[in-house]
């Protein structure tokens, strides 16, 4: 990424269809988002209280998760452009584990409000977090399948210095789950 | 390649202290009261930033926007933007 | 035309089209009687001659994907069909079920046709859409499965592409949820659910990858451009088009008895449903634009681009005027429903289906690639004609639906539906006006087939 530094490109490395596809989640998110900060603005009360509610440091934990584990994505990007699969290799397995760390992480705070009854339809607070959080969740799902199978690629030396477009591609998607993490992180958990 | 390494760690010690940052922002315990000490639309807008800080970060550097140049080279901190702007509108008003 | 077995396509896209006409007359009969109320009264009761309508409709689309899947997957497949016989036999059970079917609609009462086809032994019967005989219903899923098992074997024994993988995935999901049809739970919330299972996810979810494949086919055929290409946009819309469809199935959840969440979750999500849409918009006019033959059939070519713009006017701007939930609340089950209905059948699928016709027609016919000059003018004024009038009454239900909202809903002092509707007479005789000019398109449109003359060529763009 930093190699060619004096030549830019017109379209983002990886993909363009992809890209689309990102904006298009990016867009649900906002859209989320904004129905958020709306809704709260007319029930300020009810949304302040519920979310002192919330496990902070756990969200603390998960934000570094995802961060460490994207930070291992670019460590893999870097390292296959120096032909170093192997190294290569172990970056992906590292930011699976990331990957897998926010996930069990998240699922301990689901049943904490499991346990306490709390579902959809208790406020229209916990129907946003649930909603939101779990549609994230979700995709965190979907990113570390990606991740699998471009760690098995890369293990199969499919990415070469010359050629891991679909590298690039995949990581560009795990970022994203990522990006909205880091918005979600401070509206709901932190913002009253 | 060095390099490339380098920035890679700066970038992420960066993005980390960054969200330690707004996680001590949210412990009333630690701080005390924030709204004793600043006022309460100040403090969403420092979160806000924050976080459009962030998504500029991993856009540029993570998702390798800064070898791009004209509209994509953006895409990312646009949505950061328009989305804090969206969520800034009840928070501040 | 590669393989001797695409040819049974044919025999389902003739049967498409003659009913498409009995659809639109039909259609024209009901649109009378919404300002003439008992015109063809007792004969030909209103809620008959909607019931046929849309049923029609329904068949009809049903044939034209058949008949695409038949004709297409061989050529994708690089085989020839699993079992032609099978097909030809399978075209004759569907269709004389279906004539059946609509002669039961309308020799007899409604309630006599229940009695007669047994409907108490397991009640399907009396969800709008869904208003066939459970007998029918029966012969639909055989039909459906026998076809999906044709069409599957031939994929399976022969090359597999994403176009027949996204439309297999398509017509699966079609057989598949047509099978909630069979479940009709005395709770009315339940019952609501169900009915939207099969009928949402129909239109808003499955059918669209049908469509979508069936696009991709004749783009790539029409203009020559890299299947590879053509390929990565067929992923990311049938993605967003499942991500939005599935979920926005809420939007219908909003005053059914549903969990509040619903508001929620349906507008958000069913406002998404355009994207998916404009994708394909901007897919077709790229693929167009990189040409790299200058195809001579040019009305399918026009049918392309129209079904990708006119799905995304009508499916997409249409649909997201009504979607949110605030909005909704007022506009519910109003004549904006109806032309939001009106112009999304017609450009997503009503379109697809010609365009899919109108290039694969001419080869089946035993031409080399396309009609003559002559016919193809024709279509290309049908096009044009048919399409205008599709706008027209769109607008026209709109404007309808707009003024019904105001006077029944909105304002001050709310009057009743009756006395609404005779308000809005003067868009009903505009709307039935712009009927009859599609009914002329339409009857041009069988007509460009019988049109002779020499046959153009393929060009290569220079």
């Amino acid at each position: 990424m930093y190699i060619q530094e004096s030549i830019k490109t017109k379209y983002p490395p990886g993909d363009l269809a992809l890209w689309i596809f990102i904006c298009a989640e990016l867009l649900v998110f906002a859209i989320f988002f904004a129905a958020y900060a709306f809704t709260r603005a007319s029930n300020i009360e009810l949304f302040n209280q519920y979310q002192t509610t919330l496990n902070t440091d756990l969200a603390l934990l998960n934000t570094i998760a995802l961060l460490t584990s994207s930070y291992f994505v670019v460590s893999a990007i870097i390292s296959i452009k120096e032909n170093k699969q192997k190294q290569s290799t172990r970056f992906l397995f590292l930011s699976i584990i990331g990957g897998f760390a926010f996930l069990i992480m998240k699922m301990a705070e689901y049943s904490h409000h499991m346990s306490e009854g709390i579902n959809l339809t208790t406020n229209l607070f916990y129907m946003f977090y649930l909603s939101l959080t779990f549609f994230h969740f979700m995709h965190v799902i979907l990113g570390i399948m990606v991740l699998i199978i471009l760690w098995l690629n890369t293990r199969k030396g499919l990415y070469t210095a010359d050629n891991h477009g679909g590298l690039v591609s995949g990581g560009a998607y795990w970022h994203m789950v990522d990006l909205v993490w880091l918005i979600l992180f401070p509206l709901i958990y932190i913002m009253r | 390649m060095e390099k490339s390494y380098r920035t890679n760690n700066i970038v992420f010690t960066t993005l980390v202290l960054l969200t330690l940052f707004t996680w001590i922002l949210g412990q009333t315990d630690i701080i005390g009261d924030i709204s004793e000490k600043i006022d309460g639309k100040e403090f969403f807008l420092i979160l806000l930033s924050i976080a459009i800080i962030k998504v500029h970060l991993i856009g540029d550097f993570f998702m390798h926007l800064n070898t791009v140049s004209g509209f994509w080279r953006w895409i990312i901190t646009l949505w950061a933007m328009l989305t804090g702007g969206f969520i800034a509108i009840p928070f501040l008003f | 035309m590669k393989y001797e077995s695409q040819s049974v396509a044919k025999l389902y896209f003739i049967a498409a089209i003659g009913l498409f006409v009995g659809q639109i007359v039909f259609g024209l009969i009901m649109g009378l009687q919404y300002v003439i109320g008992d015109f063809m009264f007792p004969e030909i009761p209103f809620n008959v001659a909607r019931m046929v309508h849309t049923n029609l409709l329904i068949v009809w689309l049903l044939f034209g994907f058949m008949g695409a899947a038949y004709y297409l997957v061989p050529e994708e497949a690089e085989t020839e069909l699993h079992s032609p016989m099978l097909a030809k036999l399978m075209f004759w059970v569907f269709l004389v079920a279906g004539a059946l079917t609509i002669l039961g609609y309308l020799l007899v009462p409604y309630a006599t046709l229940a009695e007669m086809t047994g409907n108490h032994l397991l009640p399907t019967m009396g969800r709008e859409f869904l208003e066939q005989p459970t007998i029918t219903k029966i012969g639909i899923v055989i039909v459906a499965l026998t076809f999906l098992y044709n069409i599957a074997f031939t994929v399976l024994k022969g090359r597999k592409t994403v176009i027949t993988l996204i439309l297999l995935l398509g017509l699966a999901g079609l057989a598949i949820f047509f099978l909630f049809s069979f479940y009709n739970p005395d709770n009315l919330v339940k019952d609501k659910y169900y009915w939207w299972f099969v009928v949402h996810l129909w239109v808003e979810g499955v059918w669209e990858l049908i469509m979508a494949s069936i696009l991709a086919f004749v783009l790539i055929k029409t203009t020559g451009v890299d299947r590879e290409i053509i390929e990565k946009w067929l992923y990311i819309i049938v993605a967003m088009a499942l991500i939005t469809g599935l979920i926005g199935t809420g939007h219908h959840f909003f005053w059914i008895g549903a969990p509040e969440y619903w508001l929620w979750w349906g507008s958000i999500f069913s406002a998404l449903e355009p994207i998916p849409f404009f994708m394909m918009t901007v897919f077709a006019f790229n693929m167009v634009n990189k040409r790299r033959i200058n195809h001579p059939n040019q009305p399918a070519v026009l049918w392309a681009l129209g079904t990708a713009v006119m799905a995304f006017l009508g499916a997409g701007v249409w649909g997201f005027m009504h979607t949110l939930a605030p909005v909704n609340y007022y506009t519910h089950g109003t004549q904006i429903t109806a032309a939001h209905g009106h112009m999304a059948f017609y450009g997503a699928y009503v379109m697809i289906v010609l365009a899919i016709i109108s290039y694969a027609m001419p080869m089946m016919r035993g031409r080399k690639a396309c009609n003559s000059a002559a016919s193809q003018i024709v279509e290309m004024w049908s096009f044009w004609l048919m399409t205008i009038a599709m706008v027209f009454i769109t607008l026209f239900l709109t404007g309808a639906g707009i003024l019904q909202v105001w006077l029944q809903r909105f304002s001050d002092e709310p009057m009743s539906f009756m006395v609404v509707q005779d308000k809005i007479e003067l868009f009903y005789w505009m709307r039935e006006g712009a009927g009859v000019v599609f009914l002329i398109g339409l009857l041009l449109y069988v007509y460009s087939f019988f049109v002779g003359g020499e046959e153009r060529t393929v060009e290569k763009k220079v």
